[in-house]
């Protein structure tokens, strides 16, 4: 039951690690009411998440832990390591990687733990792309162990704000409890379950806002009897680059590669961004957090800097624009700003945190700068 | 009668002279200014790299203005003088190759937009076909777009024949600004450079007119 929830909150966080793109450290917490399918209670469950995350362009990682804690003592716990890898900026195939381990413990329920590991390779194509993957997860509950395996197929497709993805996955499991709790039946001497999973999933991103809708169809294959679906919402509000507001509500069908049981839950987070799009100095971490626009003018156009930095960090911009001479950013509320008046043609202008490497600023176009660096081109008609 | 037509030579004379004069205080303010520029910079070893660098490339009629500027940048980056001296050198090799395709009489905008479009791997082809295309006008935001979309991962040889196509429908520089803009935005949501460009190129191309050679010379005036 309360693995669902800690799922919940992993799921959250690698949602949201995907949106951004550069290294954070964020706290989640919130509460959920969760339903167990079978199970006429309801449970208030507290759920406290942690995300470490940095998005290096050609290697990313991802660590996620959260706890979960309801009134009658059940806890859980579930801990996630992920990584991306590709072998260029410009290449086409990434993999991905990444392992999960949980800890469950009730005083009437089950108690036990769980360990799943993922491999998956994406091929980005235009505007979309696909994906092939492979899972393997093993669950002890009341010392009982039980193994699952599954296979998935996918495609994901982008237009404007939106974001659609469709997947096939086939799931073997030995995970009874699991399962016959969820309402999913073996006939006498049969096996393992087989199951077939279609999901869809519609993403809208716009702004600070983030709305998901994720559908998923299961069926039973070979001798399993199961027809099941579930339906499940996410926002995400953005309010300022510290703080962020998660809920959540639907169901979520059982996952026995992970050990989660199948459960309709309802949910609210703060996310409070502890180290908020952090920016050390290397280059990849302040490309990531600096951004660039361009509003054209009636002659010229106006360069607007923003970012994203801690308290201490002194951050200044500089190019052709000002015979390569810095000019510091000037402290806002969510960081560091600056706005430049470019008279028309092309300009080169670089940005640097406290006094580190010249980068070029997100937005605009990079190239090495024969000095070791970089800087970002920018034309105005 | 004779007086008026005295009187306009005189004047024309007048204002010949006043254009002569503004043109030569402008050029020595500016030949000032980079002076200033030059002795602003502290290090000894690097001013004397960056002054002996401007007085060859001066000799061989290049243009000063990208060099100082490349030179002041490796200032800023607290570049070695070996390594200014190098920076420079390679741009003064690409200006005048530059020169040399952009062919008759490049601007200075012209000369460093396309010394910058060969840096980044513009063909050289590329250069003397957008000459072709416009010779007589500034092509410099064309090679300034040219270069932002190689340098944001389209292939050469892709942005230079959407480019060289969108010249010769008759683009203009702020259609292809805008183009530049919008790739990097579908770049920033995920799609892959190319896929941007193409979407965008042609999104561009359908609002323009046909080339004279298809639309029988019917083509919209710049």
């Amino acid at each position: 039951m309360t693995a669902r929830a800690s799922a919940l909150a992993l799921l959250v966080a690698l949602n949201a690690a995907g949106a951004q793109s550069t290294r954070e450290v964020r706290l989640d917490a919130g509460a959920a009411q969760i339903q167990q399918t079978g199970r006429a209670a309801h449970d208030v469950a507290g759920v406290f998440g942690l995300t470490w995350r940095d998005g290096a362009p050609l290697f990313a990682t991802l660590f996620s832990a959260a706890v979960t804690q309801t009134g009658d003592s059940t806890t859980a716990a579930q801990a996630g390591l992920a990584a991306a890898w590709r072998a260029t900026d410009r290449s086409a195939w990434q993999t991905e990687g990444g392992i999960t381990v949980a800890a469950f413990g009730a005083s009437i329920l089950s108690r036990g733990g769980s360990f799943s590991g993922f491999l998956r390779e994406r091929l980005a194509l235009d505007a979309g792309g696909v994906w092939a993957g492979a899972a393997y997860g093993g669950t002890s509950r009341d010392n009982l162990a039980s193994h699952s395996t599954a296979l998935d197929i996918g495609a994901w497709w982008r237009s404007g704000d939106f974001e659609a993805t469709a997947s096939v996955g086939r799931v073997r499991s030995e995970d009874f409890s699991l399962l016959e709790a969820a309402g999913v039946f073996l006939p006498n001497g049969a096996a393992a379950y087989d199951l077939t999973d279609l999901a869809t999933e519609l993403r809208y991103e716009h702004g600070a806002l983030l709305l998901d809708a994720t559908g998923t169809l299961r069926n039973g294959a070979r001798t399993t009897a199961a027809s099941q679906s579930s339906l499940y919402f996410t926002a995400v509000w953005t309010f300022s680059p510290r703080y962020s507001f998660a809920v959540g509500t639907g169901r979520q069908l059982a996952d026995p590669v992970r050990g989660v049981p199948d459960m309709q839950i309802t949910s609210a987070a703060i996310r409070i961004a502890l180290v908020p799009l952090r920016v050390t100095g290397s280059a990849n971490s302040a490309r990531g957090a600096s951004f660039a626009t361009l509003t054209p003018k009636s002659s010229g156009a106006l360069l607007a800097v923003r970012i994203v930095a801690d308290d201490s960090s002194g951050v200044e911009l500089a190019g052709t624009f000002s015979d390569w001479k810095p000019v510091p950013l000037t402290r806002t509320s969510e960081g560091w700003e600056a706005e430049i008046a470019l008279p028309p043609g092309r300009h080169r202008v670089a940005v640097r945190i406290n006094g580190g490497p010249w980068q070029a600023p997100r937005g605009t176009a990079r190239v090495r700068d024969e000095y070791g660096g970089e800087a970002g081109l920018i034309v105005v008609p | 009668m004779k007086n008026t037509f005295l009187n306009a030579r005189f004047s024309a004379a007048g204002v010949f002279v006043a254009a002569v004069l503004l043109v030569a205080l402008s050029g020595a303010r500016a030949g000032a200014q980079q002076e200033t520029r030059v002795t602003a910079i502290r290090d000894d070893a690097t001013r004397s790299v960056v002054i002996e660098q401007l007085s060859i490339a001066k000799e061989h009629g290049v243009p000063i203005e990208p060099l100082l500027s490349k030179a002041l940048e490796g200032v800023a980056k607290n570049a070695s003088s070996k390594s200014i001296r190098a920076a420079m050198d390679a741009l003064q090799k690409r200006l005048r190759r530059a020169n040399d395709l952009l062919a008759p009489s490049p601007t200075v905008d012209e000369l460093s937009a396309g010394a910058d479009a060969l840096y980044v791997g513009v063909p050289e082809k590329t250069l003397k076909q957008m000459r072709q295309a416009a010779p007589r006008r500034s092509i410099a935001v064309e090679l300034g777009v040219l270069t932002e979309l190689v340098a944001r991962h389209v292939s050469p040889k892709k942005a230079s024949q959407m480019i060289l196509d969108l010249m010769a429908r008759g683009a203009t520089g702020a259609q292809l600004t805008a183009m530049n803009t919008a790739v990097q935005n579908d770049v920033a949501a995920g799609l892959t450079p190319e896929a941007a460009l193409d979407r965008h190129g042609r999104g561009i191309m359908s609002l323009l007119p046909l080339p004279p050679a298809v639309s029988g010379g019917n083509v919209r005036p710049r």
